[in-house]
């Protein structure tokens, strides 16, 4: 009978594991969602052609380029495409997210083998056969360390998949570097192209691209030859192929809409918490176990990982993550004295990067942050909360490092101590890891509460919504900025509809991506809360939406209360004056899903022509568009004034407030505010200090480690009008205060952090009328502190000024400019896929303009076919849209003009996968012709 | 050429102690009214309890606030005021300061003299005993005599007491003389008890190495030797229950720092670690950072190969950390100089070296270095005549620092307030540093804020800090 090779043994005690960690987590009766995810399995057939057409973004509100890597989703809906055809659809998200997690321990244990090898290359006192062994522990730290337990507890495929990639990555990287075959050259490739997925996250590839240069830099540097050099060429000409097709579009949006990304409402409001919290988390204790900051995340009043910071309470448990970190720490060690791997000098380097990119608040890595910080606030926001870049690379680094301290232990006491039967010590390993993991045997792989029952009506909702002629929807309630939902049926996270619905939805998770979506937002909320109708037809008409979908299961992001004046709304629609019912969707458990459609008539295609324009000014961010509410469409014109009021957070500016007519109605000084409580939920361990002090007539608030808010009324006012608030204070340190203005704990939109004036000043900010018959704000200050770093500012009055006309003087047009609407026409289009409009101009058209409804980009081109030349003057309209200035004379022959619209960076795209193409023939060509030479010469 | 590094040795000590008579006492500092006290008291009458005559004979030389100052002299159970440090340093010195007194030299010079002979006769064994080659000799020579070591030569207390015995036990220690090496640590322990935990540390090693040794009869032969020596260790514990009821004076003695913090692992972290050896002020890299340097690389790259020198490194950090239970941070420094918290590191840093240095043009350059290195850092520390009060001014090099970018140093506030404000009070106080009267950077605590806010109005300031415990905790304003 033949003995059982260390290798089989190992991969059946990993299988085993694996086996017994998937019947401890899988879940056969709910669907895995929440949080942040992709479900293309909602709608395969749409989600390849949008991932074939990702340029732009079609789907999201009213169309963009976006930052995430959209491409980068394709193998992704290919593959979860072929899992749909043997597993029901909602076990496939599941199926696919344990997949990553079996693939990514499996290629541990391959490339921890490796490594070992690499650096061990001599047999060292009979230790060699552990080597398996050995690498089985480095997989199961991979499998079960706290990186590895954040990165699948709140699981999204870009991290999932780069955890399952990284190991199998530097695999086929060592086996490049050590041999360049056609084969290993093709194998690389197509597990690059697979990985691509992790570049839905563009931040994650980078983090693995700069650890790639190092590996291949370190390598080049120390093996100085011709030979190296081909190598490194090789396998960066596949690192780009392979990731091309995504890289493009991704390229086009950085250059061009970054700032608008760095400036969205949501990044202001949340990346100073996310720096603050990755900061809590980067030192070193922490960093070692790799903790972050779902450490310290909360819902609905309970920590996410609760199960997890119960059992870290066990002192010895942390113990072991720290022996774990220390054995890592022997194994980077041990590659500065072997001298042996340049491979493993690369990686030991790419540790290093790894590790500084998180421990940022340990010294020296916090002085590089802090240049950062200082010097670049647009990476300080691709980069803010750096476990989701960098964790999954720490964790694959240590788990690597921890094979190699492992065997040099093991190594060090076979040499010193040789009675002592070092077999023992991987079993003991392992079982550490067992213990250190134990949570995860007991259904605490993945975040309980994200296995939802998916309610049978959406799913009827996507298919009727499917059946409807095109156009846009907006989804209802709207109150909250932030791009999050709470449904009733269990269901917290960033949206799911659009992944089966084929129509653009105007949902608030797109806003940090484009201003428009965001100005959207702000005009339609701040009409809702107004009651005014009449203006929320004008938004509505004015970004193009033609249904909407009223989601009663939907509950508000902050208060209970907070969606009672939807209820109001509702009666509107029902009341049919407006809107035509169209279907609703409801079961015992769940209230009616409805769709509406509007009764003004919209496009179909997002195309129209329109007659002369007036001119308009250009708003970057606004609460309301006078001009489209006074004279309709109109072209947006950058050398006329803009507004200078909105509820993102800048204050009006100093010189201004002068101007305006402000008549003071109420004054309240801090100090007779009362202490609520915070929203958040606040931490009582011996690390948190909270005060609050009177100095004179101001208020300082003193936090570290935690929230202090304190509450100020304004009654007897009519909210129905517009104010001024202005409020008085001084930031010390830390963070600055936030403000959020409430009635009746709904929120009025003002929520914003104060300026950070080392001076007691004031800022004034402009309260748009709100509920119509209603009778205080509620003026909540909060002092927050998310990490050890203390938070003080001083608080002094606040006042409350009338201002009695909500239009602002200099932002109107030029009287002369304003013209009566003029007619708007609609003309058959085709529109196949995103990005290409082909229209048939009628050849007695009078029109002027001719007008795309999707955000106004450089990138669309309009052509004229029969001409053959691009229209020039290509403007943006109503502040959002693309429009285009139809030349004066008509078509020769009096025939119809067709003119195609194309959105140019589409190409990047193409190009890329031509390039991967390319490549994947160029080898699999020199392998076919290799053969055919073989083939000739095996007769002889 | 074998004799030529005893004859340099010779050369320096005679040098060195020549200029030690040749010049007044040092100033009085430190404990220096219990350890010259202890003779005082012995010689007078035999027993180590202050009494009157001692006191009014020690106050002609020494300032008499120091007989009023709580933290001397404790009372002790039996009524009379013994010294709260351990007498062996004191014991040392008696012949010393008889001899001095025969030849009509001031007592006060004991300190220095009696501090370089350990030194010297520290280096003369090892040099005779526990070195092979003349290049050994001549590294040790090198890196001991240029090392802050020599800034305390000149302080009054027992730091080179310990770090001499510490040193010949390392090297005892390479010479597979464990036990030999405990026992010296153990009494070095005397003067500077967390050395104790290199005791145990080498003992550590013998039971380990041990396992693999037949040759050895008995485990308990190992046990008795190991028990013999961590007993030797705990004297001055027994002599403090014996005359105080407590195992330690300090823990009676409340002052803030103890009240506070206390002693005990509570107090370890790692800014301190990283302080023991970077800090701007007290961190021993900048009073020697080429020794730094190369023994820490040596201790990192050996430790991989040679079980001896990983056992070294491991005793070196668990020493360094053991000192960081002392709740007080900032005192102990010989003028500019690294902290006595960090002066460990030296000897396991030379000791290091010397035993894997080999005689090739790398090691000979990096001796060069160290060598022209630290006679220019040696000079800013006035070579072997530190100004103590410097301990409370900022070093150069933190000077530099702070003139020029200030938000880069942040050290636990000890440091930053006794060097900025001049003082060593035994709680925290608001300090700011200014330079030409701009202020660059300031630690305040919370009821200061506003008055600091006041005196350094800028727009370019940012604050920092973590209060929890606002009765201690503090704020860095950096202005920019």
């Amino acid at each position: 009978m033949n003995k059982w090779s260390p290798k089989s043994i190992v991969l059946g005690l990993y299988h085993l594991v694996f086996g017994v960690i998937l019947l401890s987590n899988f879940r056969f009766d709910r669907w895995l969602m929440g949080w942040d995810g992709l479900y293309p399995e909602l709608n395969i057939p749409l989600n390849i052609i949008r991932g074939l057409t990702a340029g732009w973004q079609e789907y999201y509100g009213a169309g963009l380029v976006g930052g995430h890597g959209f491409a980068a989703t394709l193998p992704h809906t290919l593959i979860i495409g072929l899992l749909s055809v043997v597993l029901p659809q909602h076990l496939v998200r599941e199926v696919f997210l344990f997949l990553c997690y079996y693939l990514g321990g499996l290629g541990m244990l391959f490339v921890s083998h490796k490594f070992i090898t690499s650096v061990f290359k001599t047999p060292e006192h009979r230790t060699h056969s552990y080597r398996w062994y050995v690498s089985l522990v480095a997989a199961l730290y991979y499998l079960l360390n706290l990186g590895t337990i954040q990165t699948f507890y709140l699981p999204l495929e870009a991290f999932t998949v780069h955890f399952a990639a990284f190991p199998w990555l530097t695999y086929s990287l060592m086996l490049l570097l050590e041999k360049l075959t056609r084969k290993r050259v093709a194998v690389f490739a197509i597990i690059l192209f697979l990985a691509s997925i992790q570049g839905f996250i563009p931040a994650v590839f980078v983090a693995y691209a700069v650890s790639l240069i190092m590996i291949t830099g370190t390598y080049l540097i120390l093996q100085r030859s011709k030979q190296a050099f081909l190598k490194i060429i090789t396998i960066w000409t596949c690192v780009i192929a392979a990731n091309a097709y995504w890289l493009g579009p991704v390229g086009y949006f950085t250059i061009t809409s970054s700032k608008e990304y760095v400036s969205a409402y949501n990044n202001i409001i949340s990346t100073p918490e996310f720096i603050a919290k990755s900061m809590k988390f980067g030192t070193l204790p922490e960093v070692a176990l790799l903790r972050s900051l779902s450490w310290d995340t909360h819902e609905l009043g309970g920590a996410i990982m609760q199960p997890w910071i119960t059992h870290f309470h066990m002192p010895l448990v942390p113990m072991i993550g720290y022996g774990f970190f220390i054995l890592a720490s022997i194994g980077l060690l041990t590659v500065l004295v072997k001298k042996r791997s340049a491979v493993a000098w690369g990686l030991a380097l790419s540790f290093v990067y790894f590790f500084g990119s998180l421990a940022i608040d340990t010294f020296p890595f916090s002085g590089i942050t802090h240049l950062i910080q200082s010097h670049s606030p647009s990476l300080m926001q691709v980069f803010r909360t750096t476990f989701t870049k960098f964790g999954v690379g720490m964790s694959f680094h240590y788990a690597l490092f921890v094979a190699l301290g492992l065997y040099a232990f093991m190594v060090m006491i076979k040499r010193t101590l040789p009675k002592i039967p070092v077999r023992a010590v991987p079993i003991l390993a392992s079982v550490l890891l067992v213990i250190y993991a134990l949570p995860v045997w007991q259904k605490g792989l993945i975040y309980q509460k994200l296995f939802v029952t998916l309610p049978g009506q959406y799913v009827q909702l996507i298919q009727y919504v499917n059946t409807l002629p095109e156009g846009r929807i907006a989804d209802f309630p709207q109150d909250c900025a932030e791009g999050w939902y709470n449904e009733l049926w269990g269901y917290f996270g960033s949206g799911f509809l659009w992944y089966g619905v084929n129509k653009p939805i105007m949902a608030r998770a797109f806003d940090v991506w484009s201003h428009n979506n965001e100005n959207y937002y702000w005009e339609l909320s701040t009409a809702l809360r107004q009651q005014n109708y009449t203006a929320v037809e004008n938004v509505l008409t004015k970004y193009n939406v033609r249904y909407i979908i009223y989601d009663q299961n939907i509950t508000h992001c902050r208060s209970q209360k907070g969606f009672t004046s939807s209820l109001d709304f509702r009666n509107y629609l029902d009341a049919g004056t407006a809107f035509t019912k169209r279907a609703s969707f409801s079961a015992q458990n769940v209230l009616p899903i409805t769709i509406y459609e509007r009764k003004t008539k919209t496009s179909n295609s997002y195309i129209r022509l329109t007659p002369n324009l007036p001119n308009g000014p250009v708003a970057l961010y606004a609460d309301s568009d006078p001009i489209y509410a006074t004279v309709g469409t109109y072209v947006s014109d950058t050398r006329l004034s803009s507004s200078v009021f909105s509820k993102r957070g800048e204050p009006i500016p100093v010189s201004l407030v002068d101007q305006l007519p402000l008549a003071p109605i109420a004054s309240v000084s801090a100090i007779t505010s009362e202490r609520v409580p915070c929203s958040q939920k606040e931490i009582s361990d011996g690390s948190v200090f909270a005060s609050k002090e009177e100095n004179g007539d101001t208020l300082r608030l003193i936090t570290t480690n935690t929230q202090l808010c304190q509450s100020i009324s304004f009654n007897a006012i009519n909210t129905s009008l517009a104010y001024v608030i202005a409020i008085s204070s001084r930031h010390i340190a830390g963070e600055p205060l936030n403000i959020s203005v409430t009635n009746k704990g709904r929120p009025v939109g003002l929520d914003i952090s104060l300026s950070k004036q080392g001076i007691m000043h004031e800022d004034y900010y402009l309260l748009p009328p709100t509920f119509p018959s209603e009778v205080a704000y509620t003026v909540t200050v909060e002092n927050a502190s998310y990490n050890q770093t203390t938070t003080i500012n001083d608080i002094g009055d606040m006042r409350l000024y009338a201002y009695p006309s909500a239009p602002i003087p200099d932002i109107s047009p030029p009287s002369h400019d304003l013209v009566m609407q003029p007619l708007i026409s609609y003309i058959p289009v085709s529109h196949t896929i995103s990005g290409l409009y082909i229209i048939d101009l009628p050849p007695d058209t009078s029109a002027q303009y001719l007008l795309l409804s999707q955000s106004f980009d450089n990138g669309w081109r309009a052509f004229d076919l029969s001409t053959r030349r691009q229209l020039a003057r290509h403007v943006l309209i109503n502040n959002w849209e693309n429009g285009w200035e139809l030349p004066a004379t008509p078509s020769p022959g009096n025939h119809p003009t067709t003119i195609i619209i194309f959105f140019l960076p589409q190409l990047l795209e193409y190009a890329g996968l031509g390039c991967f193409g390319i490549m994947i023939c160029l080898i699999g060509w020199k392998r076919l012709s290799e053969r055919d030479n073989i083939k000739v010469t095996q007769p002889n | 050429m074998k004799i030529l590094p005893y004859i340099i040795l010779c050369l320096v000590a005679g040098i060195m102690v020549g200029a030690f008579l040749g010049n007044n006492p040092p100033s009085p500092a430190g404990d220096i009214v219990e350890y010259y006290g202890i003779t005082e008291s012995i010689m007078r009458h035999g027993t180590i309890a202050l009494r009157p005559e001692d006191q009014s004979n020690l106050s002609t030389v020494l300032h008499p606030e120091y007989f009023s100052n709580p933290g001397y002299y404790l009372r002790g159970t039996d009524g009379n005021r013994y010294p709260v440090h351990f007498i062996a340093y004191s014991l040392l010195l008696i012949p010393i300061r008889w001899v001095l007194t025969i030849v009509q030299l001031n007592p006060l010079l004991v300190f220095s003299v009696g501090n370089s002979i350990m030194l010297f006769s520290a280096l003369a064994y090892i040099m005779r005993y526990a070195l092979r080659s003349s290049w050994q000799r001549g590294v040790l020579l090198v890196a001991a005599l240029t090392s802050p070591l020599i800034s305390f030569l000149w302080w009054p207390g027992p730091d080179v007491f310990s770090m001499s015995l510490l040193l010949v036990a390392l090297f005892l220690f390479y010479e597979d003389k464990p036990f030999a090496a405990a026992s010296l640590t153990a009494l070095a322990s005397w003067q500077s008890q967390p050395l104790l935990v290199v005791t145990i540390g080498l003992l550590g090693y013998s039971c380990i190495t041990h396992h693999g040794n037949t040759k050895t009869k008995s485990w308990l032969r190992l046990a008795a030797l190991s028990t013999g020596i961590v007993a030797v260790g705990l004297i001055p514990y027994l002599y403090n229950y014996v005359l105080f009821g407590a195992l330690t004076p300090w823990t009676i003695l409340q002052d803030f720092w103890t009240r506070t913090y206390g002693f005990g692992l509570q107090n370890i972290n790692l800014q301190k670690l990283f302080e023991q050896i970077f800090d701007l002020n007290i961190g021993v890299f900048w009073y020697a950072p080429i020794l730094t340097i190369a023994g820490l690389y040596t201790l990192a790259i050996q430790s991989i190969q040679n079980t001896k020198t990983r056992w070294l490194t491991c005793m070196a950090i668990v020493a360094l950390l053991a000192y960081q239970t002392n709740p007080a941070w900032h005192y102990g420094t010989a003028g500019y100089g690294p902290t006595r918290h960090a002066l460990i590191l030296i000897p396991f840093l030379i000791a290091a070296i010397i035993w894997h240095s080999k005689p090739k043009a790398v090691w000979m350059g990096l001796v060069a270095l160290i060598l022209v290195s630290q006679v220019y850092i040696l000079s800013i520390n006035n070579y072997i005549f530190p100004v103590f009060t410097n301990t409370l001014v900022h070093s150069p090099v933190a000077r530099f620092v702070l003139d020029r970018w200030p938000a880069l140093y942040n050290p636990t506030p000890e440091i930053f307030v006794d060097r900025t404000n001049h003082t060593d009070l035994d709680h925290p106080t608001t300090a700011i540093y200014s330079v030409n009267g701009i202020c660059k950077k300031a630690y305040v605590l919370l009821p200061d804020l506003d008055r600091i806010l006041q005196t350094c109005r800028s727009n370019g300031s940012s604050v920092q800090g973590s209060i929890v415990h606002p009765d201690r905790d503090g704020l860095y304003i950096t202005y920019e």
